[in-house]
């Protein structure tokens, strides 16, 4: 039939085209499905920090300068800083990161952060977050994620296509998200 | 058969034009002069910030409800439940895992709120923090539980290294979110709203 034929070739193209956001999307899958047990867009690293006590007068500006020397934090690194309390005192870093000391000791810590090279651009891409033209080109990718599917499953002919074993395979794939909608809605 | 080979073909090309857009902002770079905006009116609907002159713009266009004090909001917090208000201060803490809210509070002294969003509908970059937001929503009041209040309080400790005894809490604390609308995330405080 010319359908298949049509549909083997449209299957086996869109299946190249896809190839790189397909796997895109899968890596970030696996990375924001265990965002409760990791974080998948920084790396944050946290090491002890002893500056010293923080000069008692010049007020902000001398203590955040303090802060920046002795914890040798390199020029326009510090994006502001902050005194929530008589004894705490904060110097915030330009990736997101922050030098956290006390004021009468110097102790505290210093927590850098970094993107996640590749991944933080996978997520945003795959969470949507550009929106604007971006919704459009995933929803095309969806579309043809869609007819990927559905080609898929008539390509073969006979006893490997959809009539003979491909038929159980395609209900065991419905039947596991469905058993699971089945549990949530009788147990909760 | 062609013609399938075509469209295939100019499909790479058509998904290529779509994403011609600004890149997003997510590494907080400092404002552009491509699109001056002081509310984000012209900004497109990026979730991860649009850059403009005025800094990076989110959500909806702000400026049309009253700007409060921080220490205003925070000490009398009841009189504005339920009111949309406007807020500037130093982004002290952003979500780090979904960029989901970020904490405005006072560059001297202990008041902070936090600005929610829904996931996704804005993303705040962790770089954002120690910068300067003015923020738009409508304020709620958040009743912590005496339990949450001590796991609270204990985190803040642990964050700054004091001690902390968990009897010394009696009383359950009460938090003020925004419930995000749109927010101006500056390198600077401007000038004309102080803090």
């Amino acid at each position: 039939m010319r359908w298949r034929r049509l549909f083997r070739v449209l299957h086996r193209d869109i299946g190249y085209l896809l190839f790189g956001l397909v796997l895109a999307y899968a890596i970030s899958g696996l990375a924001v499905n265990h965002v409760e047990d990791w974080n998948p867009n920084y790396s944050i690293s946290v090491s002890e920090i002893d500056v010293g006590p923080l000069p008692a007068d010049g007020g902000l500006d001398a203590m955040e300068a303090h802060v920046a020397a002795a914890a040798r934090l390199d020029a326009g690194e510090v994006t502001g800083r902050r005194r929530p309390g008589p004894n705490v005192f904060i110097v915030f870093l330009r990736e997101g990161g922050e030098a956290r000391v006390a004021v009468d000791s110097g102790r505290g810590r210093l927590e850098r952060v970094s993107t996640r090279p590749g991944l933080f651009e996978t997520n945003f891409l795959h969470l949507n977050h550009l929106k604007g033209a971006w919704t459009y080109v995933a929803d095309a990718f969806a579309l043809l994620l869609a007819f990927l599917a559905i080609s898929g499953i008539v390509l073969l002919k006979g006893r490997a296509g959809l009539a003979g074993r491909g038929k159980w395979f395609v209900l065991a794939g419905l039947l596991i998200p469905l058993a699971f909608v089945a549990h949530y809605y009788t147990t909760r | 058969m062609r013609t399938a080979r075509l469209l295939l073909v100019l499909l790479p090309f058509t998904l290529v034009a779509c994403t011609a857009e600004a890149p997003p902002a997510a590494k907080g770079a400092a404002p552009s002069d491509a699109a001056a905006t002081t509310t984000g009116e012209d900004a497109a609907p990026v979730g991860t910030g649009t850059e403009t002159a005025d800094g990076v713009v989110y959500g909806e266009p702000i400026g049309s409800a009253p700007s409060v004090e921080l220490t205003e909001l925070v000490t009398n917090t009841d009189a504005y439940v339920g009111k949309r208000v406007r807020v500037v201060g130093l982004v002290t803490g952003v979500c780090a895992k979904r960029g989901c809210w970020f904490k405005i509070g006072a560059e001297e002294g202990p008041e902070e709120i936090t600005f929610k969003v829904e996931d996704g509908v804005m993303v705040f970059p962790m770089s954002a923090q120690g910068k300067w937001a003015e923020a738009e929503g409508t304020v709620a009041k958040v009743e912590y539980s005496l339990e949450k209040t001590r796991e609270y309080f204990a985190r803040k400790a642990e964050e700054s290294g004091a001690a902390f005894d968990p009897a010394s809490v009696t009383e359950p604390l009460s938090l003020v979110r925004l419930a995000g609308i749109g927010a101006v995330i500056r390198d600077e405080l401007p000038a004309a709203t102080g803090e």
